[in-house]
């Protein structure tokens, strides 16, 4: 038995640089108990270490009955901004395009079992994180990562985060090339580079080896870029389509195309050259603002193309521009063993092997060789199961294992003969469920369970729904088999619902005076062609009825839909109209004595509006004037959505509005019943009552969801341009949102979703 | 042992084993420790529940705390209660493993006595001890040798009268020191 400390311990297998990093952040650490660094500035020092916040992280939580002081032993020390010291957070891992070898896949099951909850869970950004760690665990945390060469640096705050990419990267059949080298190199040019840490947000990466995949999912990112190849004097070459400005969020925008065809050669100094131009011009005060997107929307793509052009011809000469280049075309992952043909028809097989086979199994373009995908229920594994994993990974594939967004692992380069073999060894630790890709494998973010912006349960709700399709799942027709289902928590998309074929997020509606946790359905969004396209709000149901909305869609899918007609074709000719008429009959909310049950969460037994809730109001009929209105409102925001879906860009704009005033009318009404009902006197009675005074403030949000109102308002558009209006639209609805949010605050429905 | 390593081991747990796992219905332990935390009724802070019944003999559903976390636990595929220590041990080294095992058995009592855990029911005469901390004690006989006489010193306290026979658990080599202790 030892008591050497893991400093001293592994001090000759640390990165000397990362060592040291690590050591400063011990003493920042110090010097943060002393009260020598100021919270706001540790807070950002913690984030760019991976070190992240988590639920109840201000010391209080509603146990279901009351609100709660978590009286820590720390007691009012903080590592930042309402952030106690002892409130247990999360360490966010970073893997560069998901690449992991079992001996970093060891250390970070022992990470999870000494630090964490024995649970390893795969982010939808190729992350690993671990939940409920304290910060004082953290130093050795990181070293232990260090001596296995991983980081966890800018894995959170506003810098660049985990390099994403197609998890197929050289093995793929429609790829250009594998971009795995060069999103190495890139991730190491800029993981602390000088000129990525002057940011107002976070800017993430992503690389993809061809365009009509899914692969890296370029057009969601703030930066993408695409392989493609070019055939000049008879020689073949390698180049990018590089984009810009994607991203999610509240207001999703699609990557513009910043430079085609783009030499390899100048990838890393172009990506420098645009973090030099969101470095100086990016919002710094507005952070809901900040994102890259916001600032390629506002320039247009020429001018920040020309920016970028111009910030390109000063930068200083770095060697690491190229010097990585010269290893690139001979990278290659060597398979540990030898290719052998896949077992012969009428051989024998594992029970349950084929649908495995079936959904799980990709053949690689190499012959005699697959990849294997392992479905990981909501992107959990257990510390145990991650170890054998890494064994099973050490017989089969050696180090050819990389994470994915879709909150699996992938296993490269099986030998197709030992498909078999693998597929028992993977069912004799559980990790061998069929429906890889399929409806059954429900991404979710964290949601309520441990993010500090969860509004509803992402991860109960996508667990229900995985019960229960996987009960039904060989039973499902082919066209709903192959559905994508994603889950958010909140607005912010962690889940990545924009791009799901049906999507969900997270909010709460205040019925009868008790808020009632909702899912926003978004329909029809695109995971293919890089997330080609994003979807629509249709409207809001309450979270126990969101299984019978997927009946419902799924269903209605199958039996209307034209022979070979895909998903996003059948929602484009239902249109909005229609499908908010097969949603409608599913947003009633029973009375608390009717049905209980819709008044908790999926997977969280707390009533969350018990303390609240006199037996009058559970029972109550009676329905606010403010409620009635906002239904209105809602009403005319799919009013919005409807004429947007028909192309008629003036109508969209002006429903978009129109929903904004009639909110912002509900709300003013609880104050001034006799408001007129002219929009100058109904925005300008909104902003002094709740905007200046701030009760409109999301706590998180601030203000941001009052903006679009006020920018509206302060004159229609010269021309209606598509995406502009779109975001319009999905502002409008986001506004109704926070009114309700805002309503709730105010009404003190004691709950711990508002 | 030596002085400094009695003082540092604080990551101790005690898992205790369902008689009848077959009554076990997991998502009724949600509540159960939902109510657990309303009624206060847990020494030390209690944060939230998370449950982890997805995940093939995995933490089961876990009452997270600040110091310890507790759980239905399904390692090993058999189900238990797990207390897990985690920090701010105090006392000796035996002082923290009586107490991480009182505290499994504290938890077992809480629900044998909750009507809707079904009437499930845990063996008191094995108990699986774990030291999640490999830096203190590696998962070896080196451990086991020194830890042996501190188990049974604390065994003698919480389990008294009782012979016990006490082995490394050979499955997960790579895993975190754990051994079984068996009583006659």
């Amino acid at each position: 038995m030892s008591t050497t400390d893991w400093r001293d311990r592994l001090a000759d297998e640390m990165p000397p640089d990362l060592a040291e990093e690590i050591d400063i952040f011990e003493g920042q650490m110090e010097l943060r108990r002393k009260g020598k660094i100021e919270d706001r500035v540790f807070a950002e020092t913690r984030l760019r270490r991976g070190v992240y916040g988590q639920r109840y992280d201000n010391g209080h939580r509603h146990d279901g009955v009351a609100s709660q002081t978590l009286e820590f032993p720390a007691g009012d020390l903080t590592k930042g901004p309402e952030t106690l010291w002892d409130a247990p957070g999360m360490v966010r891992i970073k893997l560069p395009y998901g690449g992991c070898t079992p001996a970093q896949i060891d250390v970070m099951a022992e990470l999870a079992e000494e630090y964490s909850d024995s649970i390893l869970h795969v982010t939808t950004r190729q992350d690993i994180q671990l939940h409920y760690v304290h910060i004082d665990d953290t130093p050795d945390l990181m070293r232990r990562l260090a001596a296995v060469d991983i980081t966890t640096r800018e894995a959170c705050g506003n810098g660049v985060r985990n390099l994403t990419a197609c998890p197929l990267a050289g093995v793929c059949h429609t790829e250009a090339f594998d971009t795995t080298a060069y999103a190495a190199a890139l991730f190491r040019f800029l993981l602390g580079h000088p000129d990525c840490q002057d940011f107002g947000r976070k800017f993430k990466p992503a690389f993809s080896g061809c365009a009509g995949e899914a692969c890296g999912l370029v057009m969601m990112h703030d930066f993408g870029a695409i392989a493609r190849t070019s055939v000049v004097d008879g020689v073949e070459k390698r180049a990018f389509d590089l984009y810009v400005g994607g991203g999610l969020g509240t207001t999703p925008h699609q990557a513009k195309l910043l430079y085609e065809n783009h030499p390899v050669e100048e990838l890393l100094p172009a990506v420098q050259a645009i973090a030099r131009v969101f470095g100086r011009l990016g919002e710094k005060a507005n952070r809901n603002r900040a994102r890259i997107k916001f600032l390629v929307a506002k320039l247009g793509i020429d001018e920040f193309r020309r920016l970028v052009d111009e910030e390109r011809k000063i930068l200083p000469h770095d060697d690491r521009w190229t010097s990585y280049l010269p290893s690139v075309e001979d990278y290659t992952e060597s398979p540990v063993r030898e290719a052998v043909p896949a077992p012969a028809a009428g051989a024998p097989l594992p029970e349950g092997y084929r649908e495995w086979l079936r959904t799980n199994v990709y053949r690689q373009r190499q012959e005699g060789y697959a990849v294997a995908t392992v479905a990981l229920p909501l992107g959990d594994l257990s510390s145990v199961q991650a170890r054998k994993l890494a064994n099973v990974a050490r017989k089969f594939v050696g180090d050819a294992v990389r994470t994915t967004v879709e909150q699996n692992i992938v296993l490269r380069w099986v030998a197709e003969g030992d498909l078999p073999a693998l597929y028992q060894a993977l069912a004799d630790i559980d990790l061998a469920a069929p429906g890889a890709g399929t409806i059954v494998d429900v991404t979710s973010c964290p949601g309520t369970d441990t993010c500090k912006l969860g509004i509803a349960s992402s991860r109960g709700l996508a667990g229900e729904l995985r019960t229960r399709l996987a009960a039904t799942q060989f039973e499902l027709d082919e066209a709903v088999r192959g559905l994508r289902i994603k889950v958010s928590g909140c607005f912010n998309s962690c889940g990545q619902h924009h791009v799901a074929d049906i999507g969900f997020f997270g909010n709460s509606r205040k019925i009868n005076g008790v808020t009632v946790p909702h899912f926003q359905v978004v329909l029809g969004g695109r995971w293919r062609e890089n997330a080609g396209s994003y979807g629509l709000a249709i409207g809001s149901v309450p979270s126990k009825r969101i299984p019978e909305v997927v009946d419902a869609i799924t269903g209605k899918f199958v039996s209307e839909r034209e022979p070979e007609e895909n998903f996003q074709d059948w929602i484009a000719r239902l249109g909005k109209k229609e499908l908010g008429v097969l949603i409608g009959d599913l947003k009633s909310v029973p009375a608390f004595e009717e049905d209980p049950t819709f008044y908790t969460d999926w997977g969280d037994a707390r009533v969350f509006t018990m303390g609240d809730m006199g037996i009058g109001e559970c029972a109550g009929e009676v329905i606010s004037s403010t409620d009635l209105e906002l239904t209105m409102a809602e009403s005319i925001a799919f009013d919005a959505q409807v004429a947007l879906e028909e192309g008629d860009l003036v109508r969209a704009d002006e429903r978009a509005y129109a929903a904004m005033v009639a909110a912002a009318r509900a709300l003013v009404r609880t104050e001034h019943p006799n408001v007129a009902d002219d929009p100058d006197v109904i925005v300008g009675e909104f902003r002094t009552r709740f905007y200046d005074t701030e009760r409109f403030f999301d706590r998180f949000a601030k203000g941001r969801f009052a903006r679009p109102l006020f920018d509206r308002h302060a004159g229609a558009p010269q021309t209606h341009e598509a995406e502009a209006t779109r975001t319009l639209v999905e502002e409008s609805q986001l506004f109704i949102d926070a009114v309700h949010a805002m309503e709730i605050r105010e009404a003190g429905a004691q709950s711990a979703l508002v | 042992m030596t002085t400094a390593t009695s003082t540092d081991i604080v990551r101790i747990g005690a898992k205790i084993y369902a008689q009848n796992p077959d009554v076990i219905d997991l998502p009724a332990y949600v509540p159960i420790f939902h109510g657990w935390i309303q009624r206060r009724i847990l020494d030390g802070v209690p944060i939230d529940v998370a449950d982890y019944a997805h995940v093939p003999d995995g933490p089961g559903v876990m009452l997270i705390g600040h110091e310890a976390d507790r759980s239905l636990d399904l390692g090993e595929g058999r189900p238990g209660v797990l207390y897990q220590r985690k920090r701010d041990g105090e006392g000796t080294l035996e002082d923290r493993f009586a107490a991480a095992i009182a505290a499994a058995d504290g938890v077992a009592d809480e629900l044998e006595a909750d009507a809707a855990a079904g009437g499930v029911a845990f063996g008191r005469d094995e108990i699986l001890l774990k030291v999640t901390d490999r830096r203190l004690a590696p998962n070896d006989d080196a451990t086991l040798d020194a830890l042996r006489p501190v188990i049974e010193a604390a065994l003698a306290r919480v389990r008294p009268g009782r012979d016990a026979e006490i082995a490394r658990v050979p499955e997960d080599p790579d895993g975190p020191f754990q051994a079984r202790v068996t009583l006659r």
